[in-house]
């Protein structure tokens, strides 16, 4: 899965390749402080995590995961944690598909609507949907205490936590099923029914076949996230519906038992990386196809009359949930005591901006400090990789992605373990939440940024510098302008995510530093659900302006995330 | 800043090759010699081509002149400096690339005003340069244009302008009229020569086009396998080829081989084939040596009577000539037809006579090497 695979032609150079490696110093010091920052921020915790797990007592044993898994309610944990990832993944495929066909090739009204429907879960952060289940079927619930009157429903386990995780998963799943479609070429179905096939037959013959690496890449990012997932079990599983995640986070909050926490969250990390590796596998096969996106020429005649009117409503009701998910955030936020008095009021929103006014600060210095830098990174990275050659530069390729597969749970873990003395002494400061979502979000950059710049003829480039332009020269007025795009969607994603993370952060607030999404659901634990829900807007909000501002100042149209997880 | 910005004294050698060579590894991992020992001497202001097949390393030359790769071995000097560890934006060269690259993200006079704006150039000084390299190559009204709302040609023309602008060392273009279609590509090298003795800049171009070098070279660097086969003015490579790649490649060749049976007052005697013929000799060779004799078809005469007979094996039509082949006692000759309207045309299989110029014709030694 080396993606160093781009034959390093760097060979008998000698003498002249180390000069000339001295004489752009510049790229050498970027290259080496990158590798060195990968190396402390992503390579070390996971040391940290492993080594702690494997040394109970202080002497290299299994004994850790072996107490583990003695234990039945463990032996739940992962049984349910890979059962609810599998099935999380194989459901939201099949909606996003259905979701994504839909919208991609078929004539139906309301498109444009449907999709920012499908980005809302995506800018928000994973647990709204278990929020708004919580307030729609829960004990308070206005459908289940409110319309059918039931009083002993219960809402938490394995259903409501699948329900959870699809409709914060299957949005995923649809971006990424969408672009696969758009680049699957039309005029083939149109070709295949020219010579005589059948609608259904092109479909099972012609367009699931190209859709196939796509469709399985879309499921094993699904499955990854699924299993990295926090906010919704912690909310919905309840205590008996054990998964990883949470029993990992319960060992190292509740019981104090480090070793316990590292070692539920290596059971986790295995089947998370086993995913990606298969992942990377797949789609390193096809990393070169170009979306070439010509819409207008689509064709809209594969599909029959009556497929289009079936799909249609599979997405219109799809969206009908978000919208009624949604609704309910905003009724909740809005109510004056949840499932009691339903009276409109403003109560919970002032109370979420005065009391939660520092928390709303914390949280915009952090995501704001490290959108930036994570951006940059990322252009940096992929810049260096793509267009420089230097020693290691297969090796930092893989570990910025290699982060993507880690669980935000084994991350949180790592970081506690490996920056909690000198002289990185980093717990409870603001830098130690930074530097987790940057390096933690940073792929994505990297890998719109190699995209891009795979797509943009080097010898632009080489006449910048031609021209006399030194090599950071280069990379600022010209690289960065060509990658835009890319860097557009980095910061989206950077700025999203450290707005709405929750599994690797919880583990890293402190007094001094917290965040909305934390406290969202400490306000959940205690059951203030209007509070919940009216945390949850203004962050939706927030990050609905930042995604404005970060396309205003790139001037740019407004157009959320460009459907690139990695 | 650079020092070099105003063009130097004709005379001085703007760019010296010093046995340069270059070794890439394949996808495999064996060398591959892209440049082999390669010497070369420009003067200032000299226009010079270095011609070849793809793959002979020319355009690896001119990336290693330009910076962009480092030789395995050898030294490149540019206005009498050293450079050869020096980065691409040290190096004073201007490049016209084969894509053109121009910068997508700037409009037309801030591409050709970039060069100017990353050395620091004062806004009026750069707004006057700019505005005079837009006015050499004819572009005087595109300046807010964005690249990707010009043709084809203006494209091109944006490239040199932002290359000359700068006032290089030297000019490196990259065939740079690949790109282009037949017609315009005629225009541009007319434009490009024009351009380059107004602006009397030094200028290395490479292309696989004999055509191209012919019309705008001074000299001719002609390259194969990475090494150089020759160097020499336009009308004296295609008149007296080094060798038979060089013979073959620049313009179109019938070579006889043949033995020299003897040599008198400048001249000798070979036997071919056919026929005897006698060939100006440029340099002595011995009587006996395996030789091949460079006939261009232009110098093949076909007519009706003639002692010499031999049988048309196809006839080309072109409009303002004919292309022959001719079969001369079991040799196929390649002949043109001057003027088919006054002369009209042999059919295939028609019987003419056939006299070939051999007073003009070149020697090679074929045993010698060169």
């Amino acid at each position: 899965m080396c993606s160093a695979g781009v034959a390093d032609a760097g060979l008998p150079q000698g003498r002249g390749g180390l000069r000339r490696l001295l004489a752009d110093p510049v790229i050498l010091l970027a290259a080496a402080l990158i590798q060195a920052a990968l190396l402390i921020f992503i390579i070390w915790p996971l040391i940290r995590v492993l080594v702690v797990s494997l040394t109970p007592g202080g002497v290299l044993s299994l004994d850790a995961y072996r107490d583990q898994l003695r234990s039945w309610y463990v032996q739940r944990a992962v049984v349910n944690s890979l059962m609810v990832g599998g099935l999380t993944a194989a459901v939201s495929v099949a909606l996003g598909f259905a979701y994504a066909y839909t919208l991609v090739r078929t004539a139906v009204p309301l498109k444009r609507l449907f999709h920012l429907l499908a980005i809302l879960p995506i800018v928000s952060p994973p647990f709204v949907s278990s929020i708004a289940i919580i307030l729609l079927f829960g004990r308070g619930g206005i459908v289940t205490s409110g319309l059918l009157g039931l009083r002993d429903f219960n809402i938490y386990g394995f259903k409501g936590l699948l329900l959870a995780q699809v409709m914060t998963f299957a949005p995923v799943a649809y971006l990424v099923l969408r672009g696969v479609l758009e680049g699957i070429d039309p005029t083939l179905e149109d070709a295949a029914l020219n010579l005589g096939a059948r609608r259904w037959t092109v479909f099972r013959r012609v367009l699931l076949p190209l859709a196939v690496p796509g469709i399985t890449s879309a499921f094993l990012v699904v499955f990854i996230e699924s299993l990295a997932d926090f906010g919704n079990p912690l909310l919905l599983a309840g205590s008996a519906f054990p998964v990883l995640s949470v029993q990992a986070y319960l060992q190292i909050t509740g019981m104090f038992n480090l070793q316990a926490g590292a070692a539920l969250s290596v059971l986790l990390l295995a089947p998370s990386v086993g995913a990606f590796v298969l992942y990377r596998l797949i789609v390193g096969r096809r990393r070169y196809v170009t979306v070439t996106g010509k819409p207008g020429r689509s064709s809209l005649k594969a599909t029959s009359p009556t497929a289009t009117w079936l799909l249609f409503g599979v997405t219109a009701a799809t969206a009908g949930v978000v919208v009624m998910f949604y609704g309910v955030i905003v009724a909740g936020a809005l109510a004056r005591t949840w499932g009691v008095d339903n009276t409109p009021s403003l109560e919970a929103l002032r109370y979420v901006l005065v009391v939660g006014r520092e928390t709303i600060r914390d949280t915009l210095a952090i995501a704001v400090t490290a959108t930036p830098i994570s951006g940059l990174l990322g252009m940096t990275i992929a810049f260096l990789v793509v267009r420089r050659k230097f020693p290691g530069r297969g090796g930092l390729e893989l570990t910025s992605l290699l982060n993507f597969a880690l669980p935000g749970t084994v991350v949180g873990i790592g970081y506690i373990l490996a920056f909690n003395q000198r002289p990185l002494l980093l717990t409870g400061t603001m830098a130690i939440l930074v530097a987790c979502f940057v390096f933690r979000y940073v792929p994505v950059g990297i890998q719109a940024g190699i995209a891009v710049l795979r797509q943009i003829d080097p010898s632009i480039e080489e006449a910048a510098q031609n021209l006399g332009a030194s090599s950071v020269v280069t990379f600022r007025r010209v690289t960065l302008p060509l990658v835009r795009p890319a860097f557009f969607s980095a910061l989206v994603f950077a700025f999203v995510r450290a707005m709405t993370a929750i599994s690797a952060a919880v583990f890293l607030v402190s007094a001094n530093w917290n965040l909305m999404t934390v406290q969202i659901l400490s306000e959940v634990g205690s059951g203030r659900y209007n509070a919940a829900a009216a945390y949850s807007l203004v962050l939706l909000a927030l990050v609905i302006v930042a995604i404005g501002i970060i396309g205003l100042l790139l001037r740019r149209g407004y157009s959320p995330v460009q459907g690139r997880f990695l | 800043m650079l020092a070099h910005e105003t063009p130097p004294s004709a005379g001085e050698i703007s760019l010296r090759v010093e046995r340069v060579t270059k070794v890439f590894a394949d996808p495999t991992g064996a060398p591959v010699t892209a440049v082999d020992d390669v010497s070369l001497a420009v003067e200032a202001g000299e226009f010079v081509s270095l011609l070849g097949p793809s793959g002979c390393g020319k355009t690896t030359l001119l990336r290693v002149i330009a910076g962009f790769e480092t030789p395995t071995a050898g030294e490149i000097e540019l206005g009498g400096q050293r450079v050869t560890h020096l980065p691409p934006d040290a190096r004073g060269t201007a490049m016209v690339f084969q894509s053109y690259a121009l910068f997508p993200h700037l409009d037309v006079f801030e591409n050709v005003a970039f060069g100017l704006r990353v050395r620091g150039t004062d806004e009026a000084e750069t707004r006057q340069r700019v505005t005079d390299a837009l006015a050499l190559v004819g572009l005087e009204g595109l300046s807010r244009r964005s690249p990707d709302q010009l043709s084809g040609g203006q494209q091109q023309r944006v490239a040199v302008a932002r290359a000359v602008v700068t006032r290089p060392r030297v000019l490196l273009l990259d065939e740079p009229l690949s790109n282009l279609d037949a017609k315009l590509r005629e225009q541009m090298r007319v434009e490009l020569r024009r351009i380059q003795r107004e602006v009397g800049i030094t200028a290395i171009y490479v292309t696989h086009d004999q055509v191209e070098a012919m019309t705008l070279a001074d000299r001719i660097v002609v390259l194969d396998r990475g090494r150089v086969q020759q160097v020499a003015s336009p009308a004296e490579l295609y008149a007296r080829p080094a060798n038979a790649f060089v013979a073959a490649f620049v313009g179109k060749v019938n070579l006889l081989e043949g033995r020299v049976l003897e040599t008198r007052d400048g001249a000798c005697r070979v036997a071919l084939p056919a026929m005897e013929a006698v060939v100006p000799l440029a340099r002595p060779i011995a009587t006996g040596a395996r030789v091949g004799v460079v006939v261009r078809p232009e110098t093949v005469h076909l007519a009706r009577e003639g002692a010499l007979r031999g049988t048309v094996r196809r006839a080309v039509y072109l409009g303002s000539q004919v292309e022959y082949e001719v079969e001369v006692g079991g040799t196929l000759l390649q002949a043109i037809g001057r003027s088919p309207l006054e002369e009209g045309i042999f059919r295939e299989g028609e019987g003419v006579g056939v006299s070939i110029g051999f007073q003009v014709a070149h020697l090679l030694d074929l045993e010698g090497g060169a």
